[in-house]
């Protein structure tokens, strides 16, 4: 209840406030575009800001005002902000969320303008609903496997060499794994929620599972496909630690994880804090030599506009800005991970110098998004809770897909 | 002329509780009859569906059982250490004034961050288990957090903790406003400590104690922060909570009506729970009324 009356206060102080915000949209004949965004860390902040400069000087008759979200509570502020009629012009969203936007039909259909551009970018899927395109991919990032070099030595594996097959990794994590408690062969993601499928999935994508069919009436997650992935996914957990995305990282660095499925974020906290630690990546292993594939999810940030924006032509132009490659590989170099959106970003000395970005830019090539549908947080629930049962051994694998494709079918209809 | 100045005085307070409080509360009850998407703004009637489904949803009984569980598991036991507490540091002992805040500094701590601290004292490899394991006591395999036995244990083990302290002040208050001379009184009848503590003592805390109780009640239904920093409702929903579920609801499936549905039951079941208390503990006798 307490919380509930929190989330009103919000709502009604929005609505009380709404018609200040419009009053103070023009100023000096000068169009104001608001622009939230995400980026509040102090080494990231500063180059976004110079970028925005860059874009007013070559735009002298927009003006763009940054606000800055967190991730803990910015998604409630986008909700609140849009039901109380008070979104900004442009927005930053995680790539999970546009299809929740954008199925309820409050952003900006850009289809004309991004079937311009579509072919300089990629990873437009989750900005796809309904074959229209509701935003543009900015900043991606990847999960990819981080591997610890000291642990392989120590089990006598060649570091150098990581695993490329379903087949080796088990085997590598079972060998690490029999050094516990010293050290544990995978880290695997517990329950928490809008992460642990981020988790599953590459695995099930690598062996050429499908959530759903192409016309998205049924779900197939039960195929023998995905029973297989969730099979080995169970019986890779059992060769390591489970515990949070924030515990495994953290563990990862203290040299006690083998193998974890990681993000960006975590190379660049281990280069910035832990340069010492001997660690390798390679690409999420295929199923077998030469079948399957190295899939992975790849997540991102996608630059979204208000529906009811009154500058979109101003709005695209500065997302056009911001996507741009020269301006985003600017940011992704303060972010020390992160990938531009630009179809040939990984040609930039950036990556090509750096090895261990290269793989991450490798990695992105081939990925696979969730199936852009507006129940896709349901399906998400119930794919982790079906990846939990199993994980935590109350539901066989093949019990728990078959259970969950009903589930999904469910809502399908 | 005098009402006015009354009533100026008090309107600032009046009108938050109005804007704040009372409509919120009133809306989220009509909110409860549609179905709402908070996204697009969309509303429709639909009577009491939500409700309907509410007691059909597995998740609403699982939320229910662990919340029930959690304030019967929590409150006996807060109550307890904080009387106990309560009347050591009103003792004459040294360093009186150092036990009494040290007992009350996780109270005024941020619970996010006394969640955080947690998380990591309950990990596989936290303190915790250290501890266990150097006296030679069983530890779970997944960590505290991480197992769906212990889970909501370790977070009511933690909020026992944190809470003690303020029910510890409010008890020590109480304590002190006992007039003097009824110990006195009793000691010139040569009463022993045991006697003091339950003729005199114990009789005087009621109201307190009624207090402590219901206010911990209202605030241990309503259990959240701890939930949504350290476990997320999981593993396999053994924490998940009522104002969890409403969150989840809310605002990861837009469904506000249903989640102010489920608000309103949550909100009924402590109203009920208050007002059995209040008959339980007789405040108006305990007060002299």
């Amino acid at each position: 209840m307490r919380n509930l009356r929190i989330i009103f206060c919000l709502v009604i102080v929005s609505l009380v406030f709404s018609g200040c915000g419009e009053s103070q949209r023009e100023t000096k004949g000068k169009i104001t575009l608001h622009f939230w965004q995400f980026w509040t860390d102090p080494e990231v902040k500063p180059q976004i800001e110079s970028v925005i400069k860059e874009f007013e000087k070559e735009n002298p008759e927009i003006e763009v005002k940054l606000t800055d979200l967190t991730w803990s509570d910015g998604h409630e502020k986008i909700v609140v902000a849009f039901s109380s009629k008070t979104a900004p012009d442009v927005l930053e969203l995680g790539s999970d969320w546009v299809p929740e936007f954008s199925s309820q039909g409050v952003l900006l259909d850009v289809t004309d303008f991004a079937e311009k551009i579509k072919s300089d970018y990629m990873m437009w899927e989750p900005a796809t609903y309904q074959e229209r395109i509701y935003g543009f991919p900015w900043i991606l990032d990847t999960r990819i496997i981080f591997y610890n070099k000291d642990l392989m030595s120590r089990v006598e594996l060649d570091p150098e060499k990581p695993p490329e097959t379903w087949g080796e990794l088990l085997d590598y994590c079972q060998k690490i794994n029999a050094l516990k408690p010293e050290a544990y062969g995978f880290g695997a993601n517990s329950f928490e929620r809008h992460r642990l499928y981020k988790k599953f999935l590459p695995f099930f994508w690598s062996n050429n599972g499908k959530i759903l069919s192409d016309d998205q009436k049924e779900c197939l997650i039960n195929s023998e496909e995905g029973k297989e992935a969730l099979r080995f996914y169970k019986k890779l957990v059992d060769q390591g630690l489970i515990d949070t995305q924030r515990m495994l990282d953290e563990q990862f660095k203290n040299i006690k994880i083998g193998f974890l499925l990681s993000g960006g974020w975590l190379l660049h906290d281990i280069r910035k804090n832990h340069p010492d630690l001997n660690f390798g990546l390679c690409l999420v292993p295929q199923p077998e030599k030469d079948k399957g594939q190295n899939a992975s999810f790849a997540g991102g940030e996608y630059l979204v506009i208000n529906q009811k924006t009154k500058n979109p032509k101003e709005a695209i132009k500065l997302i056009e800005f911001l996507i741009k490659k020269e301006n985003c590989l600017k940011l992704c170099k303060k972010i020390g991970s992160a990938s531009p959106s630009a179809t040939d970003a990984i040609e930039d000395q950036y990556y090509q110098q750096d090895p261990d970005l290269l793989l991450f830019q490798h990695q992105l090539q081939q990925t696979v998004s969730p199936p852009a549908h507006p129940k896709w947080v349901y399906m998400e629930e119930i794919i982790e809770k079906a990846v939990e049962e199993v994980m935590y051994d109350k539901k066989t694998p093949d019990e728990a897909l078959d259970e969950a494709k009903e589930k999904i079918d469910d809502l399908l209809k | 002329m005098k009402h006015k100045t009354t009533i100026l005085f008090l309107l600032p307070w009046i009108l938050i509780l109005l804007v704040f409080w009372l409509f919120p509360i009133l809306y989220s009850l009509v909110l409860s009859f549609t179905k709402y998407s908070i996204l697009s703004g969309e509303i429709k009637w639909i009577g009491i569906s939500n409700y309907l489904e509410l007691f059909k949803d597995p998740d609403f009984w699982t939320a229910l059982k662990n919340t029930s569980f959690f304030v019967v598991g929590t409150i006996p036991f807060t109550t307890f250490f904080a009387l106990i507490l309560a009347v050591l540091v009103n003792q004459k002992i040294p360093l009186k004034g150092l036990f009494r805040a040290g007992f009350f500094i996780p109270s005024i701590t941020s619970m996010v961050v006394v969640a955080l601290i947690f998380t990591n004292l309950y990990a596989k490899d936290g303190y915790i288990n250290f501890l266990f394991q150097l006296v030679g006591l069983p530890t779970p395999e997944k960590g505290w957090l991480l197992s769906e036995k212990t889970a909501l244990l370790s977070i009511m083990a933690m909020d026992i903790w944190m809470s003690t302290g303020f029910y510890m002040l409010l008890f020590l208050a109480a304590l002190q406003a006992i007039p003097e001379e009824l110990y006195k009184v009793s000691d010139v009848f040569g009463a022993s400590f045991w006697q003091k503590l339950w003729h005199v003592t114990l009789p005087h805390l009621r109201p307190m104690t009624l207090f402590v109780v219901l206010i911990n009640t209202i605030k241990s239904f309503q259990i959240f922060v701890e939930i949504f920093v350290m476990t997320k409702g999981g593993p396999l929903n053994s924490t998940l909570t009522m104002v969890y579920l409403v969150y989840e609801q809310g605002f990861h499936k837009f469904r506000m009506g249903y989640a102010s549905a489920c608000a309103y039951v949550l909100f009924f079941i402590i109203l009920i729970f208050s007002l059995i208390q209040l008959k339980l503990f007789r405040v108006g006798k305990a007060i002299g009324e």
